[in-house]
């Protein structure tokens, strides 16, 4: 089988697994309800007080200026139970056996899970620019800066939440675990990078690795560009997304690696 | 065809298999057969790839990773209850079918050639065994396959499904492919397999035609007296061979069952019980539990003539 023929067989192979598996529903509505109650949350927000020009970014993105966002964990977990359905189920042999090549099974669900990812990052923003839109009297839009400006951030955000997704196939497919692979998600913004950060020496270095690890480089993806920002912001935004992708490359590498050395 | 050559696996410092070769001929039904942990299914697992070993397995002169498209010559079950408990059955073959590049039409064809169409939207987590096989066997036939490979296929299984199961296999093998299955009974394949290949502690112990094995056996006289010794001396005086088992019965070999009743009379032993014994495949596979030695023809009582055995 060539190495060409065994992808196309194991991206139909996956796309057709995920179509027909009830949980990729579930995912999809619950990125769609997040999304909503989010972007809710913001305009419900933005009636009392006044949440500044990002207000809009954050309702439609459900505020994951933090590097988390509720999405983002959902595609954490799509590509977890990717992972995880082949280890506990013995998908994982079922699919070897129909294509014998370990290295186009790994690049196909990887495929898969960031379109995948992609499809719930739009459901939710969807969801949320249809609240923000029907919302009642509500002052984001008018607040915000324009499309053009708002492009980058809102593809960072789908961006971060395909990350998500690889990520969390990949911590599975090396942890062995779903649950521990989507804590391990949650956890490293909320308290493994923060404690990280608190080490790195106190230096202009030290800031610009601080800068680079994954949930700042994350946060970065999805901020609002300050008033005046040109092109060094958007090359920073760049480079913080290059740090992030190669973060979750190196975390796909080791899976592949650990997956190539074992029996399946 | 299917040619292994060679085949050898180590789980650390065990040897799990240790240079197994076999031939399964287009148009044979063979048989893996041996006690659990033989190495039957790892053969499996290496002959397609999920196992790291050296050697190899070829499919009509082609190993397994090189076949274009693996799902149409080889189809293969090594494990019915690997299903999605999320997916139906109709879902699971449809992914199947896709990856095998089979059109989805020919998902409706297998369902009904495996007798499951009725259970085609149920979720099969709570299948019986006999329908997760059936199922598994449906994915296996996607791709109109030469070679079917299925790992212990017929343990655990209902009446219905065997009967339906050997069938197939032996319809397949009578069209011209070539069929391997485990088993750890022996009598469970000894019906439909042509060819047996006998596995023993990963090492090849005996291969041959299943009827050959079974004509090498010996067929005995069960016999239980009030007093077995008494008995035992006279079988041997008048001819006859004398394997004492443990409850105290005796089985007698070389003597038909008149002749045995016969010195039981003349010696005043009271017979309890005379019966007939019939040659019992299983018992000889476990006594190739005995050293390697054992196995060549004619040095024991379970040893099989019409065999190749295989020495160390």
């Amino acid at each position: 089988m060539s190495p060409l023929a065994a992808l196309s067989a194991a991206v139909r192979l996956e796309v057709v697994r995920l179509a027909t598996v009830r949980s990729s529903a579930v995912l999809l509505a619950l990125a769609a309800a997040a999304g909503a109650a989010g972007a809710a949350a913001l305009c419900a927000l933005a009636e009392r007080a006044d949440i500044g020009r990002s207000g809009l970014l954050e309702a439609v993105t459900g505020g994951s200026a933090s590097g988390l966002s509720v999405v983002g964990i959902a595609a954490a977990l799509a590509g977890a139970l990717v992972a995880a359905g082949d280890a506990r189920h013995g998908a994982e042999r079922t699919a070897l056996v129909l294509v014998p090549r370990r290295g186009a099974l790994l690049t196909a669900r990887t495929v898969v899970v960031a379109g995948w990812s992609a499809a719930l990052a739009v459901a939710s923003l969807l969801a949320a620019v249809a609240v923000v839109v029907l919302w009642p009297q509500q002052q984001l839009v008018a607040a915000s800066p324009g499309p053009v400006v708002l492009a980058a951030p809102l593809l960072g955000y789908v961006g971060l939440v395909v990350l998500h997704g690889v990520a969390g196939l990949a911590l599975t497919a090396l942890l062995r675990s779903a649950v521990a692979a989507v804590s391990l998600v949650v956890a490293w913004p909320l308290v493994l990078e923060p404690l990280l950060g608190s080490v790195l020496p106190p230096s202009r270095w030290g800031a610009v690795l601080e800068g680079l690890l994954p949930a700042a480089a994350a946060s970065r993806l999805v901020a609002a560009p300050p008033v005046a920002a040109g092109t060094p912001w958007l090359v920073g935004s760049a480079v913080a997304g290059g740090a992030l992708l190669a973060a979750v490359s190196a975390l796909v590498l080791l899976a592949a690696v650990r997956g190539a050395r074992r029996d399946a | 065809m299917i040619e292994a050559l060679a085949l050898s696996k180590r789980h650390g410092s065990r040897p799990a298999l240790d240079d197994v070769s076999f031939t399964v001929p287009d148009g044979v039904l063979a048989a893996l057969v041996g006690p659990a942990g033989a190495g039957k299914s790892t053969v499996l697992r290496l002959a397609v790839g999920l196992d790291r070993g050296s050697g190899a397995v070829l499919f009509d002169g082609e190993p397994y990773s090189r076949l274009p498209r693996p799902a149409h010559a080889v189809g293969v079950v090594l494990d019915p209850r690997a299903l999605h408990p999320g997916r139906t059955a109709r879902g699971h073959l449809r992914s199947l079918a896709a990856g095998a590049g089979v059109p989805r039409r020919r998902v409706d064809e297998v369902l009904e050639q495996a007798g499951v169409t009725g259970a085609r939207r149920s979720r099969p987590q709570h299948f019986r065994r006999g329908a997760a096989l059936r199922l598994a066997v449906a994915g296996a036939l996607l791709g109109h396959p030469r070679t079917l490979l299925l790992d212990d296929p017929l343990t655990d299984l209902d009446d219905d499904s065997r009967a339906w199961l050997l069938d197939l296999l032996r319809v397949h093998a009578d069209g011209g492919g070539s069929v391997l299955i485990t088993a750890s009974r022996a009598a469970d394949v000894l019906a439909v397999a042509d060819e047996l290949v006998v596995l023993r502690r990963g090492r090849l112990a005996a291969r041959g035609p299943a009827s050959d094995l079974v004509a090498g056996l010996k067929a005995g006289v069960l016999v239980r007296a009030s007093d077995p010794g008494l008995l035992a001396g006279a079988i041997l005086r008048w001819g006859g061979d004398v394997e004492p088992c443990d409850d105290g019965a005796l089985v007698v070999t070389g003597l038909d069952m008149a002749a045995v009743g016969e010195v039981a009379r003349a010696e005043g032993v009271a017979v309890h019980e005379l019966s007939r014994r019939t040659a019992d495949l299983d018992a000889a596979l476990l006594s190739l539990e005995l050293p390697e030695t054992e196995l060549l023809p004619g040095a024991n009582p379970g040893a099989v003539p019409g065999a190749s055995a295989v020495p160390a």
